[in-house]
């Protein structure tokens, strides 16, 4: 009955609106009068818009309030001495408020008295004001001169006309803010993050907590995307409303955000976790009720990096912005904060902009027990505290002093002895045996003599890599190219919007040449957007050199949106090809360049923007210029083994073991051999491992297995493999989040005043080293 | 006459769409009695009758050793069964009738939805069973 219902409904409608075409002028008038594109403001393109109004901030305005048409509205009490306060049209005050976003912060701050002055023009009963710039209007108007005096900032606000981001709600950005020395804090809901990290052997187990609040007079709904490492197992879920505990649980990702959207369209708190990207989630709060706060909680568990004699533990902090190509409809859009939809992506990263920050801070601990002396520990990213526990047992805690979350969060350490071992760990519940093997590439393969080299460098000149990152990316091509003999041939690519090259191909690697080489190096910029399939293009598609071993190395911050389709290009184009890539930046996309090094059979390291990039491109390009263990095969033995992830081994460098996860029946211990080729000889180690010895015990193994799984038909995916069923089934059975799954938590015990709450998004700052003006659409 | 029907068919679409998306959303607490004996773990299974009702949630409940939300078994949601189970193992454990757990559900429309509950296993801190009973009382409404 429902169905034919519909049916006729839908016919009728598309009867009239195929009648409706015929007074398409009509209709397009009144589009453009409801729902005008963004403005882009400046000096001389003020808002016209009819519901739109200005706010100063912070300060009083004086005697304005007194001009006809107009009255003031002090949004909140004064915090710190400064007050804020808008002009505003008395029709849209009071109910509107709360619907009202800010547009552009159009005034920097220190700009001489007078230059921004602006008239308000009333309209009739004071409805369709219109500022304009003083100097513009002329005096002949009723003008209202404003004039802004140095570090106040000059706010336009209006009524909502854009569709959000995933969300048919209204939006809005309070005008509330405080100045603290040269930066305005903005209350945005997420108060809080609180990590603990703890460490055993090389798996992490996080513990995360979100503490949200409602700074605001109305019922809002938080919005947050987030990074998180790409690897991790996300399993736990516990929305925590004062002393109440509710744990959230995994649904097929359609079902639990119409869950979601039904609980809050009926005033429930509710609380929605999706993946955007396997190192991006978007956290969702609904019905957060003024004054209150809720805390998220998130348990995660993944393995850490070895690289060079060090252990690494990364947590990210922020999203780095991200470009999206034309067209694009699924990537994360970057958008200036309260500029909800305007990206035209389904999930915004929604940033603030110099001299504002919100009131979120980071407290992070770690606690690592590595089972085997610690000889040192340091963070090159962030200042830390460190307490020893014991030989092999450190306590860290991130200095009070560097808590703003606008950068990974590293931490290193180095345990004793030259070099690991290759380790086994086991875990066996109801479900069978679990395990994860660090391959340790054997030492000898240090000794194997290198092969002539084509090196091809693919640097990112967009505008997130112009200052500091792009001359650390010269300073590593600059090195290595001091590493070159005459034997190699290298190329230098550039990319952006468009790719181009040193030459139209790869020179001997001659003094001359490596001089010509430098020259181009110098004249490098950063500006533009990433094209990034352009870099792929011009550094995979022209002949291979067969005398020489081919190694492509990007140098980027990996700020993109389409990650999917520049692997999938990647695959598609590889060839006899080795990508090696090298992550640059404080907020590195480091899925993308892992899954870059992971199909071009290569490796992959990352330099921060305050570390000293030659230790790392020494150490990099050293594990280039070695052969690598190729062709690797594992006989298990007698433990059973099924289900190892990835499914393809992948190749060893020097120095940089690699994880594989799977499952296991063997209830003994058991030898495994590991062989593999490097420079034509055969290279072997074996390896014991003991499923029934209570050190190698890890509860975690499950998950990370399934995670491991998940992200081996991820990738079979970008390949042209249909994975979705599998990868929801897998996530399903081990409660994780997944592109198909997500965690969904309803308080059905208390129901909240009202069906509607406002969305907020929380910003972010823009990732250290990275200039907001460059990055983020105006 | 045009935007008339154009008005009714929007409507109609409107309350068609809201008939088939309707849901309403109940909590129910789990008791479980112990009869004096200290509760020291337990393991519940909670199945609903109409299968197109989903569990959103699972609460703590008031007792401090069982105020911790409880694990559910994902795989065996996928069975349609709500496995729950918690423990604790403190001195401070619960003898009399007390609150273990809130289930929070999301149900078809006007659904008078029935559940069937089995205490699976009640132990006191030695491991001995314990002979336990088990209620499931549905939460009434309440509006902050």
């Amino acid at each position: 009955m429902k169905k034919a219902l519909r049916f006729i409904t839908v016919a009728v409608v598309a009867l009239l609106v195929a009648q409706a075409c015929t007074r398409k002028s009509e209709i397009a008038s009144s589009k453009d009068e409801n729902n005008l594109p963004p403005q882009v403001l400046s000096r001389n393109t003020l808002p016209t818009r009819p519901d739109e109004t200005i706010a100063m901030v912070p300060g009083d305005t004086g005697d304005s309030a007194d001009q006809p048409g107009q009255r003031r509205a002090d949004l909140d009490a004064p915090k710190d001495g400064n007050k804020v306060t808008a002009l505003s049209d008395p029709a849209y005050v009071a109910d509107d408020l709360h619907r009202l976003r800010r547009v552009r912060r159009v005034a920097p701050a220190g700009r001489s008295p007078g230059l921004y002055g602006l008239s308000f023009m009333a309209d009739g009963g004071g409805r369709g004001q219109q500022p304009r710039t003083h100097q513009e209007r002329g005096e002949n108007d009723a003008a209202l001169p404003i004039g802004l005096e140095p570090g106040e900032e000059l706010w336009i606000v209006a009524r909502e006309a854009t569709a959000t981001a995933g969300t048919d709600e209204s939006v809005f950005t309070s005008l509330e803010a405080k100045r603290q020395g040269s930066t305005v804090e903005i209350p945005l809901p997420l108060k809080h993050t609180e990590a603990h990290a703890q460490i055993s052997a090389y798996i992490a187990s996080v513990h995360l907590t979100q503490q949200y609040h409602n700074p605001f007079s109305e019922e809002i709904e938080a919005i947050y995307t987030f990074p998180l490492p790409h690897d991790a197992a996300v399993s736990e879920f516990v929305m925590v409303i004062g002393e109440r505990q509710i744990r959230g649980i995994v649904r097929e990702r359609k079902e639990a955000e119409e869950i979601y959207a039904n609980a809050r369209s009926q005033g429930y708190v509710a609380s929605l976790l999706t993946q955007e990207r396997p190192n991006i989630f978007t956290q969702s709060v609904a019905n957060i009720e003024p004054g209150k706060e809720i805390d998220i909680q998130l348990t995660y568990f993944h393995t850490l990096r070895y690289e060079r004699g060090e252990y690494e533990l990364v947590f990210p902090m922020v999203v780095g912005p991200r470009f999206n190509p034309l067209g694009s409809k699924d990537g994360i859009g970057a958008v200036a904060h309260g500029q909800y939809g305007a990206s035209g992506q389904p999930a915004e990263v929604h940033y603030l902009p110099p001299g504002e920050r919100s009131g979120h801070d980071i407290g992070l601990t770690v606690d690592v027990d590595a089972g085997v002396t610690i000889e040192s520990i340091y963070s090159p990213s962030h200042s830390i505290q460190t307490t020893p526990k014991g030989p092999a047992k450190r306590h860290v805690v991130l200095d009070p002093s560097d808590t703003i979350p606008n950068k990974d969060f590293v931490l290193r350490y180095k345990v004793a002895g030259n070099t690991i071992k290759t380790a086994f760990l086991s875990h066996r519940d109801e479900r069978g045996g679990f395990f994860t093997l660090m391959l340790v590439p054997p030492e000898s393969l240090a000794q194997v003599p290198r092969s002539a080299m084509e090196m091809i460098f693919a640097i990112d000149c967009s505008g997130s890599m112009s200052g500091v990152p792009l001359q650390i990316a010269k300073d590593a091509v600059r090195r290595a190219l001091g590493r070159m003999t005459p034997e190699d041939t290298f190329q230098i690519i550039q990319f952006s919007t468009q790719a181009a090259q040193l030459g139209p191909e790869p020179l001997q690697a001659t003094r001359a040449n490596i001089t010509r080489g430098l020259e181009y190096l110098d004249s490098l910029a950063g500006e533009g957007g990433t094209m990034m399939i352009e870099g792929i293009k011009a550094a995979l598609d022209f002949p291979h050199d067969e005398r020489r071993l081919r190694v492509v190395s990007f140098l980027t911050d990996g700020y993109i949106g389409n990650d999917d389709e520049i692997l999938a290009a990647v695959h598609q184009r590889l060839g006899k090809s080795r990508i090696f890539s090298f992550g640059i930046g404080s907020s590195t996309n480091r899925y993308l360049l892992e899954q870059m090094a992971f199909a071009g059979k290569g490796a992959v390291a990352f330099v921060g923007v305050d570390e000293d990039a030659g230790r790392a491109v020494d150490g990099f390009y050293e594990s280039v210029e070695h052969a690598a263990l190729t062709d690797v095969e594992i006989d298990w033995g007698s433990l059973g083994v099924a289900d190892v992830y990835p499914s393809e081994t992948p190749d060893l460098f020097v120095g940089r073991p690699v994880v594989v996860s799977g499952r296991f029946d063997g209830d003994r211990r058991a030898t495994m051999r590991i062989a593999g080729r490097a420079a034509g000889q055969i290279q072997t180690l074996t390896v014991a491992a003991d499923p029934t010895d209570a050190r190698n015990e890890h509860e975690a193994l499950a998950q990370i297995w399934a995670r491991a799984k998940i992200a081996d038909l991820s990738n079979r995916m970008l390949r042209g493999e249909k994975s979705e069923s599998e990868i929801l089934e897998v996530a399903l059975a081990y409660g994780l989040v997944s592109d198909y799954s997500a965690f969904i938590a309803v308080d059905a015990a208390e129901r909240t005043v009202g069906d509607h709450a406002t969305t907020v998004a929380q910003g972010v700052p823009v990732p250290e080293g990275v200039k907001y003006e460059t990055t983020v659409p105006e | 006459m045009n935007r008339f029907l154009l008005a009714l068919s929007i409507a109609l679409i409107v309350v068609i769409d809201q008939a088939a998306d309707a849901a309403q959303v109940k909590a129910y607490d789990i008791v479980i009695n112990p009869h004096g004996a200290s509760l020291a773990a337990y393991q519940v299974e909670l199945i609903a009758e109409d299968t197109h009702a989903r569990i959103v949630g699972v609460e703590g409940g008031d007792h401090p050793a069982f105020r911790k939300a409880p694990y559910y078994d994902p795989e065996a949601l996928e069975t349609g069964r709500i496995v729950i189970a918690a423990f604790d193992t403190g001195a401070d454990l619960p003898a009399q009738p007390t609150r273990i757990a809130t289930v929070h559900m999301i149900e078809p429309d006007k659904c008078d939805c029935g559940y069937a509950l089995d205490l699976t296993v009640a132990v006191d801190p030695d491991g001995n069973d314990i002979d336990a009973d088990i209620e499931l009382l549905p939460v009434e409404g309440e509006t902050r």
